[in-house]
């Protein structure tokens, strides 16, 4: 089944924020970038890494499990980066 | 605490009010020759009594607020119906310390000014101590089970087992106290062993049985929640309410022993429930911090 960005973060941030993750990601989405998680889209994803670490430096002194949880968002962003990439050159 | 919250204002009512029933009424002559004490020599007592009670009391205050502040924050949420409920359960024991504590006060003075209430004044006092606990852990075990059943947990037929031996035996060894010292428990509950055993010895069992069963419904919920970072928080907070039921049953059991306690020396009493006081006071203190880190969580 086909997942949006929006989901694919969640599914990331449920490692580490578990039942909390879909609240956090929303709120991180509507206050920062002003936008419905429906309407997150690969160019964001850099802006929305910055803030998410930031929040998650404020929430936990875990730096191994924050630096985790950023690389794997980073890892989500080169995907997403690279498939664009791919449909562009299949254009 | 906020000071402008509304339980900090009944914090402070609790405590004053406790105060003043401890401090104006002339001191108890029997409790004097009983325990060789002066009146300055009981007053004295009675605020080292005073200092232990309103901190433990406002730890648990504490823990309460901070854990109603995080549920408010996910009330939308599935979880968050049954951390409320977890929340009541704490709201009503930590409530249920003061105003037992003064009901006991305003019973001892009418008791000493009317000789003839002194037996009623403690059968009142038995059954009202059974109240709180029943309803707080009801609302606890409820709050335990929602969580089980939105992971989809059961706990392990072990701990079943353990559970309900454990209850067993406390069961057992409560009802041989009633029966096998019968005499002094008359003395001490002023009621029938069977009246006992009916009235307030099912009661504590069936709490008893609530707060262990909903402790292992919370550790078999914590084992399967996700979210590292979320589960420093989780722990803590369920590590706490545990460990409030655990030394809830200890208290409960202990109370039930007052023949036993009332052969020690008043120093022992006193230190084994300052003792118990303090670590019940440092399980709502880590509640409260299981629940400021959570909060954080939502607030970020």
């Amino acid at each position: 089944m086909a997942t949006n960005l929006y989901d694919d973060v969640v599914t990331i941030t449920y490692d580490y924020l578990g039942p909390a993750a879909d609240r956090f990601v929303v709120r991180q989405i509507r206050n920062h970038l002003q936008k419905d998680p429906s309407e997150l889209q690969p160019k964001d994803l850099r802006q929305l890494i910055d803030w998410i670490q930031l929040a998650m430096r404020l929430i936990s002194s875990d730096s191994g499990a924050i630096d985790r949880y950023v690389a794997d968002l980073e890892a989500l962003a080169q995907s997403k980066k690279s498939g664009m990439h791919g449909k562009k050159v299949s254009h | 605490m906020k000071v402008k919250s509304k339980i900090f204002y009944w914090y402070v009512a609790f405590l004053l009010a406790f105060t003043l029933l401890l401090l104006l009424p002339a001191p108890d002559k029997a409790t004097l020759i009983k325990y060789h004490l002066s009146a300055a020599g009981l007053r004295m007592l009675d605020l080292t009594f005073i200092v232990p009670e309103a901190l433990i009391w406002f730890a648990a205050f504490y823990g309460y607020e901070k854990m109603q502040r995080y549920s408010q924050l996910i009330k939308t949420g599935d979880e968050g119906k049954q951390i409320a409920k977890l929340a009541r359960g704490l709201l009503i024991l930590a409530i249920g310390l003061p105003v037992n504590a003064i009901f006991g006060a305003i019973l001892s003075i009418i008791a000493a000014h009317e000789p003839a209430f002194k037996n009623p004044s403690v059968i009142i006092g038995n059954y009202a101590e059974l109240v709180f606990p029943l309803l707080a852990f009801v609302w606890i075990s409820m709050g335990a089970r929602g969580l089980g059943e939105l992971a989809k947990t059961q706990p392990r037929l072990w701990k079943l087992n353990t559970t309900a031996l454990a209850v067993i035996i406390l069961g057992i060894a409560f009802c041989s106290l009633i029966v096998l010292d019968h005499r002094e428990l008359r003395t001490t509950y002023h009621m029938s062993p069977e009246l006992v055993m009916l009235t307030l010895g099912i009661p504590y069992m069936y709490i008893w049985f609530l707060g262990l069963f909903a402790s292992v419904e919370l550790q078999t919920y914590s084992r399967k929640v996700a979210g590292v970072v979320y589960r420093h928080g989780w722990n803590l907070l369920i590590g706490g309410v545990v460990s409030i039921v655990l030394l809830s049953i200890l208290l409960q059991y202990l109370s039930t022993l007052s023949t036993w306690l009332t052969s020690l020396s008043l120093g022992w009493v006193l230190l084994l429930l300052y003792a118990l006081l303090l670590l019940l006071s440092g399980a709502y203190i880590v509640v409260a911090l299981g629940a400021t880190r959570l909060t954080k969580i939502e607030e970020a």
